[in-house]
């Protein structure tokens, strides 16, 4: 009877050992919740930033781009304002005295 | 029976042992989705936001190359209008050269005796007095011979007094009441100033026409 009573014990203590190592792992499944209940606010935080700053790199890059395009584009108005800067200067060579002597004319007549 | 006691123990840890590793790493799957179930819905917002920015940005890249081109227009059309300007300044500039020149020379008499008459006869006639440079105050300019063409032109009787006062000009004359009171400022440089704008005007016209 007594040895009975033993093994009885003995599944008793076994299971009540079984209950600890449920209980143990409960509280840890407790703490890893806590845990990343307490990194959520964090890692929302720095994936919104990255993502933010990603975006504004971006925006940088485009509106860079944006100029460096149109500044190529717009060297053929300079070039052309160039080329009748010198066409002006062809035509106004042949016209130089007639105009000197047009304003002399005014002045001395 | 001993052996069967602890083969039924064993069982019970193994199976609590067992559930708890389950139960752990449940746990850890649950954390690990809820974190990247928050990255996901900051990566989502902060899209709203990058989209809404870009747009934004589409329209400054607009705007900047709205800008880029207006400033070089511009940039272009000061280019041709300064190189005009610079060219109406030359040959002024070329005309000052020719007048002190011609100040030099045997035409410039006749020149500065007509000069004194305009000045004289813008003046009304009367008693008037004549400023010259150093050089044109030797010339033998008549003066009663000019002051009765100026007296001719006014119907008012003239009479012409050269000033010991002498004027830095290169050419021309200034021409005063004797009260001082009115003056005809006739010298090159007076007229060239007084004229500017419609003698550029003028060079603008010959130089750039078709």
């Amino acid at each position: 009877m007594s040895a009975l009573l033993e093994v009885l014990k003995k599944i008793m203590e076994g299971e009540s050992e079984g209950r600890k190592i449920l209980e143990d792992a409960n509280d840890q499944t407790e703490k890893i919740k806590r845990e990343a209940q307490e990194k959520a606010e964090e890692v929302y935080k720095k994936e919104y930033e990255e993502a933010i700053a990603k975006g504004e790199r971006k925006s940088i890059e485009l509106k860079k781009k944006a100029r460096e395009n149109a500044e190529r584009e717009a060297e053929s108005i300079l070039h052309h304002a160039e080329k009748q800067t010198k066409e002006i200067q062809a035509k106004t060579r042949k016209k130089f005295d007639e105009a000197v002597n047009a304003i002399l004319g005014e002045i001395i007549s | 029976m001993e052996s069967e006691m602890h083969g039924i123990v064993d069982r019970i840890l193994y199976d609590s042992r067992k559930k708890a590793k389950s139960i752990i790493k449940e746990a850890h799957k649950s954390a690990e989705m809820m974190l990247e179930k928050q990255k996901e819905s900051a990566r989502r917002k902060a899209g709203e936001k990058v989209s809404s920015m870009l747009k934004k940005t589409e329209s400054e890249a607009t705007t900047i190359r709205g800008t880029v081109f207006t400033d070089v227009r511009r940039k272009a059309s000061w280019t041709v209008l300064s190189e005009k300007e610079r060219l109406v300044t030359n040959v002024l500039d070329e005309v000052k050269t020719r007048l002190k020149a011609l100040s030099q020379s045997k035409k410039y008499i006749s020149i500065l005796k007509m000069n004194i008459v305009d000045a004289g006869t813008v003046l009304g006639g009367g008693e008037l007095g004549v400023l010259l440079n150093k050089h044109d105050s030797t010339l033998p300019l008549k003066l009663n011979v000019l002051a009765k063409v100026i007296a001719e032109k006014t119907g008012k009787k003239t009479q012409l007094k050269l000033s010991k006062e002498k004027i830095e000009a290169f050419g021309g004359a200034v021409v005063k009441t004797v009260d001082a009171r009115i003056v005809a400022d006739n010298t090159f440089e007076a007229i060239l100033k007084r004229r500017e704008k419609e003698l550029r005007f003028k060079i603008a016209k010959i130089l750039f026409r078709n």
